[in-house]
């Protein structure tokens, strides 16, 4: 994610709703991503997106200029997403969403652009049977790209408990493809 | 390369997009809540309140602590000063006499026999 001006900062800071605006539109498709992986419902990955951004707002004054306002408005979201997790059930996929990750799965081509609906089903599949904890790991490293150390800035885990959620998530996802015959 | 990885890498980084992108953001924005006037003043009343509960609970805690060493000492040397030991019959017995000028003596004062005396004296030491 490339940053973002640090006026634009400063004057959202000021209470700017104009500035703020940029930070919006620069920001709400990364939220939105995560919340959608995490969250497998689009409407609740848009409540999300709302929370985070006026959390962000009302909490802006006291950001730090040092930090990366990447990985501070990740940890804002994320956090939003394990709350919203802990309180909810955890989807199991269905058979729909089973037979979209099936046909992905056959071919999977890294050029191919996504509907909503395919990644719920995928991101559902893939994640099914992870903790919150172990979800929120497999989400930012491996669907949404981050490292390790800015993933457990945002998560507030030691390396070596990335590490393990990790490998479970892994293991999890091994076992989901075995089961499936791709592995 | 295994298909776990080949599927991995397929979607790693990739992002999902809005539907009404421009509006759904446009919303957000227009329901911002005003933040200036709502936060800064109670924040200042706040921090006003809580130093000074904070002087009041401090001065109070030294105020009891001390009235409690003053009381405490004051207790102290009204039991010293007035206490006085226990006398019993045989304490004006003077200290260089015998067993049988004892005995004389307080014969004839409390009429007690010259075993109860010795039986006094033993339980004295």
């Amino acid at each position: 994610m490339t940053p973002i001006d640090p006026q634009i900062i400063q004057r959202s800071k000021r209470g700017d709703k104009e500035a703020f605006s940029v930070i919006v539109r620069h920001y709400g498709r990364m939220i939105f991503s995560l919340a959608l992986k995490m969250m497998h419902d689009e409407d609740e990955a848009k409540d999300i997106v709302q929370e985070t951004l006026i959390k962000l707002w009302l909490n802006i004054e006291h950001y730090d200029m040092q930090q990366s306002l990447t990985t501070w408005i990740y940890t804002i979201a994320a956090r939003l997403c394990l709350d919203k997790l802990k309180s909810t059930h955890p989807h199991s996929p269905l058979p729909d969403d089973e037979k979209i990750f099936h046909d992905y799965a056959r071919e999977a081509d890294p050029h191919e652009r996504l509907e909503n609906r395919e990644w719920v089903a995928i991101t559902k599949t893939l994640a099914y049977g992870l903790s919150p904890k172990q979800k929120i790991v497999f989400t930012l490293c491996l669907l949404e790209g981050l490292s390790s150390h800015e993933v457990e800035k945002i998560t507030g885990l030691s390396a070596t408990q990335v590490k393990s959620n990790l490998y479970a998530a892994r293991q999890n996802i091994k076992e989901i493809l075995k089961q499936s015959g791709y592995e | 390369m295994n298909n776990m990885d080949r599927i991995l890498e397929s979607i790693k980084g990739k992002q999902p997009l809005i539907e009404n992108e421009e509006q759904f953001f446009d919303k957000i924005i227009d329901e911002l809540p005003e933040r200036e006037k709502r936060e800064k003043r109670p924040l200042q009343w706040e921090h006003v309140a809580t130093r000074a509960l904070q002087t009041l609970l401090s001065t109070a805690a030294v105020l009891i602590i001390s009235l409690f060493i003053v009381t405490h000492r004051n207790t102290k040397s009204v039991y010293n000063g007035s206490q006085q030991p226990k006398r019993s019959i045989y304490s004006n017995i003077p200290q260089c006499c015998t067993l049988r000028n004892i005995y004389n003596n307080h014969k004839t004062e409390y009429g007690i026999s010259y075993s109860q005396l010795k039986k006094m004296i033993y339980e004295k030491n």
